[in-house]
């Protein structure tokens, strides 16, 4: 009788998991069909007016491009150097050392020719000392804030203290951005002032070749984590946000590229210190304190201005990025959990706060614990092989159909990755990425729910 | 209820696992069968851009020499028209604007008469239902047709992304009474920075400026519209508008107008214009502050010490740091004592202007 009981309870959860994921994946289905709808008015548009157009760049305002860098010597100058190469009309750098340890200040005082100079604190979020502001005497726009060490959220609060423009772009220091990312992705601020926060799609620049900080080729990475890696960011930036985008509901603008309305974060209070996803809750805090307030604003995403990163290699590292991204997704979503399916927040608090808590927070869990459960039935014997190999192969071929959906909304917009071949390889990532890497992800998840859990806020 | 139970357990249970089985199976074969599709229509999209990549290549060929030739007026529009080939493309039309965007007077009208054969297939997209060809049909009407363009830009305005598109064209339109309709649908687009308005209204060129000057003077009631206007004619560097100083700075209650006018001034440098800005420099608004002080630091010959300890004792950080700016171009400091600049709230700005 128990042994019976036991085995109902396990079917249900059986059909619990297969309710689960099938609901997950139409809904993904749908977010796509809905990117796919907002793409095709935004190519249009994109054909006709060029980033460039005089009327357009006659009213751009002005941007202060910050960089948090902390230990980036190897990287500093290339990245610095990619940033002056930017086309825009008005636009300042602040390169804002972290308290590097390393000769991070000492590379840039020099390549630079940098000099102290005093530069208003124009706001007052509470960061750690400031320790001396320099500016470049060979590019008048290029600042350093040398600070104590803080973390990136403490770093970018001294970059937003010491920001006079109206926009900042918030950006990571080895993001290359292309020279029209930012000319392209502050058009929203233009042709609706309600837009609070701007932002563009995120690529990996493994494999590609780089000259002077700017991209000549591109290609796929060599690496299979990284070509992994390919695949989820077109499907998490074409599928997820593009439709959420369009649904005004965007919960995430990735730290390696984001525009932001000065004033309006300052009125918000910044970015948080006490947190590892920082980006994140920002911008969940932003829906919070513009639906609190009722403060009509737009969150824009835009699938064109890019901004190239190197991804992590390893499955260590990847492993620690994915457990901190968890760990950020987590806090963000709970910090704010009063959100949820609250009407007053409108499509944010009814849909994505939900979505994401259902789905991206406890989806590893119903994953692994339903692979745990079938694998356990099938060494049992208490379980048909074609089941668990059907059930297999749902999941495959929907995981699949997403991705080569994703392959579709490339190849109808911006089909940067030329060769044939290229769509090939990607289409068999789509398929390989099933056998293990999702899986793994599923797994990293998992123990970033656990390290969060225990309060772990570590960045690794 | 008890039987409802066990009809469920032996329902759920796996050994009658095939109601499970064959959901399982519906799904693999409905998304495979989707996976399929998709795939496929990638693997043509890719073959499709590959092919007019290596079509345009070859198009460009012709297209150019063709350009080349009627610009330089070696040949009618006409006769080049007919050497074309795919000459009804969106693709050659696109082309064509590149040209024409580069170009002015006689060589730019050649070309346009040029494409201006070329339209039938955009009267086709402006029939069209789908909203994307109805847009590239307004912007090429909009090239080549600008006058005709305004019709279907009436039709058109609920669609931000069409009225936008179709504004951008229409300063090739030679007609005021047009013109002026135009900037009212403008003025009724909502949430648009007017910035980006005042920028297109200025490539209609000055013959707008006295309807422009009619809104600056009686719209009070519409504070956006008189922004628009004011932005335009500041951009535009039209000095007709500066006897409305007065009536603005008097009239106006809204700080956007003001601080818009304000800046208009400060680049029309009129030193007639010295008293009227003096009360705003203690206007409760620190946007409109800001404005005033920059064209009273423009405009005034000499400094006091007494300005020097308004601005930067002002409790907007804004407002010194725009002083900054001016007071450093000018280069006239007046006298100030260490323990007066000690005192000041922002002294660290006004220490390094005098650095």
């Amino acid at each position: 009788m128990i042994k019976d009981i036991i085995f109902t309870v396990i079917t249900v959860f059986n059909y619990i998991v297969l309710i689960y994921f099938t609901t997950l994946n139409i809904w993904y289905f749908v977010l796509n069909l809905i990117a796919y709808n907002g793409l095709k008015g935004y190519l249009v548009r994109l054909k006709i007016v060029s980033p460039y157009d005089k009327v357009l760049m006659d009213s751009v305002p002005p941007v202060t491009l910050l960089t948090p860098a902390f230990n980036e010597s190897k990287n500093c100058i290339k990245s610095v150097n990619s940033q002056l190469k930017i086309k825009y009309p008005d636009m300042r750098i602040l390169f804002i050392n972290d308290g590097s340890t390393d000769d991070t200040l000492e590379k840039m005082l020099t390549t630079f020719k940098m000099e102290p100079k005093f530069l208003p604190k124009v706001s007052q979020l509470g960061t750690k000392n400031v320790k001396q502001i320099y500016q470049s005497q060979i590019y008048p726009k290029l600042w350093l804030i040398d600070k104590e060490n803080g973390k990136k959220a403490d770093a970018l609060n001294v970059g937003i203290n010491y920001c006079q423009t109206p926009l900042f772009c918030a950006i990571d220091n080895d993001s290359m951005l292309e020279e029209d990312s930012i000319a392209r992705v502050v058009v929203p601020f233009i042709e609706d002032v309600r837009t609070i926060v701007s932002s563009g799609i995120i690529r990996i620049a493994n494999g590609c070749k780089f000259e002077n900080g700017h991209i000549q080729k591109v290609d796929l990475p060599q690496n299979i984590w990284a070509r992994f890696q390919v695949m989820e960011y077109l499907r998490a930036f074409y599928g997820g946000r593009l439709a959420w985008d369009k649904l005004n509901a965007s919960l995430i603008v990735s730290g390696a590229f984001g525009v932001f309305r000065h004033s309006i974060v300052v009125a918000a209070g910044g970015y948080l210190h006490e947190t590892i996803g920082e980006d994140m809750e920002l911008v969940v805090r932003l829906h919070k304190y513009c639906g609190d307030n009722h403060i009509p604003y737009k969150i824009r995403y835009l699938p064109d201005p890019i901004a190239w990163t190197e991804s992590p290699t390893t499955l260590k590292t990847l492993g620690k990025q994915r457990n901190r991204w968890q760990r950020g997704l987590l806090d963000s979503v709970m910090r704010h959990i009063v959100m949820m399916f609250r009407p007053k927040y409108k499509k944010v608090g009814m849909l994505a706060m939900p979505f994401y808590f259902i789905y991206e927070m406890i989806g590893p869990f119903v994953e692994i614990t339903g692979y745990i459960i079938f694998f356990a039935l099938l060494l049992s014997g208490n379980a048909a092989t074609t089941f668990i190999i059907a059930f297999l192969l749902v999941s495959v071929v929907m995981g699949m159909c997403l991705s080569v959906f994703t392959l579709v909304l490339e190849e109808i917009s911006f089909h940067r990755y030329p060769k044939f071949k290229h769509m090939i390889h990607l289409i068999l990532v789509a398929l390989l990425e099933n056998l293990g890497y999702r899986q793994l992800n599923s797994w990293w998840r998992i123990k970033g729910t656990w390290s969060y859990m225990r309060k772990n806020q570590n960045w690794y | 209820m008890i039987i409802d139970t066990i009809k469920l357990f032996q329902f759920l249970s796996i050994q009658n696992g095939e109601e499970l089985l064959s959901i399982l199976i519906l799904f693999i074969v409905f998304f495979f069968l989707i996976t399929l599709i998709l795939f496929f229509f990638a693997i043509i999209l890719r073959v499709k851009n590959w092919l007019i990549d290596h079509q345009d290549k070859r198009f460009r060929k012709n297209w150019d020499s063709v350009i080349l030739e009627v610009m330089h007026n070696n040949i009618h529009p006409f006769d080049g028209y007919k050497k074309l080939k795919k000459r009804h493309s969106i693709r050659y039309l696109f082309y064509l604007e590149e040209y024409v965007d580069l170009l002015k007077g006689k060589e730019k009208e050649r070309l346009l008469t040029l494409g201006r054969l070329s339209l039938k297939k955009v009267y086709r997209y402006l029939r069209s239902r789908d909203h994307g060809k109805i847009t590239y049909g307004i912007h090429f009407i909009g090239i080549f047709h600008p006058e005709e363009q305004y019709k279907f830009l009436m039709l058109n305005t609920i669609d931000m992304n069409m009225a936008l598109t179709a504004i951008r064209e229409m300063s090739a339109v030679n007609d005021i009474s047009i013109k002026e309709q135009l900037i009212k649908i403008l003025f009724k687009l909502p949430n648009i920075s007017y910035i980006f308005i005042s920028n297109l209204l200025v490539n209609m060129g000055p013959d707008i400026v006295p309807f422009l000057r009619q809104v600056i003077e009686n719209r009070f009631i519409a504070p956006n519209e008189q922004m628009i206007a004011i932005e335009t004619i500041h951009r535009m560097h039209n000095m007709e508008c500066l006897n409305l100083s007065e009536k603005v700075l008097t009239q106006a209650n809204d700080p956007g107008v003001l601080s818009c006018w304000l800046r208009y001034l400060e680049d029309q440098k009129d030193m007639h214009q010295l008293d009227l800005i003096y009360p705003f420099i203690e206007h409760s608004n620190p946007q409109v502050r800001t404005a005033a002080i920059r064209v009273y630091l423009v405009l005034s010959e000499e400094l006091s010490a007494e300005d020097i300890v308004k601005i930067f004792n002002d409790s907007n950080i804004m407002v010194p740091i725009n002083a900054a700016e001016i007071i450093d171009r000018s280069r006239s400091f007046p006298y100030l004592s260490t323990g007066s600049i000690e005192e000041l709230k922002w002294k660290d700005i006004y220490k390094e202007i005098l650095v």
